[in-house]
């Protein structure tokens, strides 16, 4: 098999470009979607200030990685979550990383967050599920230091396998709300940073492909508690369909994106005001993590 | 030839394809690379390594 753009050994296939390409200009080819995904839905500019969330994993490291590459202005922010072994790997990954690229990091650990707890007693504690405590002190972190560090741009390294889950997800529940509010980028609003995600056309094969090629080590352990996470059976159920129905993956998700304005009618049923307590946007008196906050401290009284 | 999947070591008799090797293991292209490690390179489904080669099969899903 022959490069298709240099004629040289090629070194990878993608089967559903049609498209044989040697290292180089797969390297090429997908700094290349990135910058589509950026250009089609004006994500950020060049003089933009970027804070990407890297979860130690391959998908936030090799955008991040492109992202220097390419030449924009990208810091990185991780959150320690104490999830045992899982955090520790993740965490000395992400630091190499960055060192090694002498890129700015931002640490934010849990444990100093929450009273010395870690994220899994933070679930015992409060009896919540465990995916969901996980995504609600996350995106807490991140819409806080974007915005208290005065980024430009929030970013997270989803990719077209994740967002067509979700949209798959959303609409086995007709998540409406959610379906008009997953977008590939959110504007700047009620207190929030704009957010992007760059990788939206890229696979987890070709982002599992460009890690390779740039020796980018990333965390193989799998979180304790992802294993009962729906949005990997989604996911699985999409990969047997697209077994028999190649191109079904993208069709389903770029049908989607053609197709969003038919939800973005859906009325929002609440209004943001800042939490009593902390100041973040929430539709209620006080925001999910301050609650978890409150919780966890009951509970500690209760011992 | 020397092949590695989900952690485990195989032995290939005489000289294959990629995709068949692939086959075999039942890992469709789509959700897998093979990795020459010997060489530290991709290998494309039409390429026959040579009977020295080792070579991982690694499942590209994220877990969480």
């Amino acid at each position: 098999m022959r490069c298709a753009v240099c004629k040289k050994k090629a070194e990878v296939y993608l089967p559903h470009h049609n498209l044989a390409l040697c290292r180089e200009d797969f390297i090429r080819f997908f700094h290349k979607r990135i910058k589509k995904a950026v250009d089609d839905f004006k994500m950020f500019s060049e003089e933009d200030k970027l804070l990407v969330a890297v979860s130690g994993g391959k998908d936030s490291l090799s955008l991040w990685d492109s992202l220097l590459k390419m030449g924009y202005n990208a810091d990185g922010l991780f959150i320690h979550l104490g999830i045992g072994d899982f955090s520790k790997r993740a965490f000395e990954i992400v630091k190499e990383f960055s060192e090694n690229r002498k890129a700015e990091l931002i640490i934010i650990n849990i444990k100093d967050e929450f009273g010395g707890k870690t994220l899994p007693e933070l679930v015992e504690t409060t009896k919540g599920v465990p995916c969901k405590v996980c995504g609600k002190i996350k995106r807490y972190f991140f819409d806080r230091i974007a915005l208290k560090e005065n980024y430009d741009v929030l970013l997270t390294g989803h990719n077209l396998d994740d967002e067509a889950a979700f949209l798959l997800g959303n609409i086995f529940n007709w998540n409406i709300e959610y379906l008009a509010k997953q977008s590939p980028a959110l504007p700047e609003e009620d207190g929030f940073k704009k957010k992007a995600k760059p990788l939206i056309y890229l696979t987890e094969r070709e982002i599992a492909i460009y890690s390779f090629f740039n020796n980018i080590k990333y965390n193989e352990l799998s979180c304790p508690f992802s294993k009962k996470a729906k949005s990997h059976l989604y996911k699985e159920s999409l990969h047997q369909m697209e077994l028999s129905l190649k191109g079904l993956r993208i069709k389903f998700y770029k049908g989607f994106l053609r197709n969003r304005k038919l939800f973005e009618k859906a009325e929002k049923n609440y209004t943001l005001k800042p939490c009593k307590i902390c100041g973040y946007p929430t539709s209620s008196e006080i925001c999910g993590v301050c609650k978890i906050k409150i919780k966890a401290e009951v509970s500690e009284g209760e011992k | 030839m020397k092949v590695i999947f989900e952690g485990k070591e195989f032995e290939i008799e005489g000289k294959t394809s990629v995709k068949k090797i692939l086959k075999k293991f039942k890992a469709d292209e789509l959700f897998y690379i093979v990795i020459d490690l010997k060489n530290k390179r991709l290998l494309t489904a039409d390429e026959q390594p040579d009977n020295d080669t080792i070579i991982e099969i690694k499942k590209v899903m994220s877990s969480g």
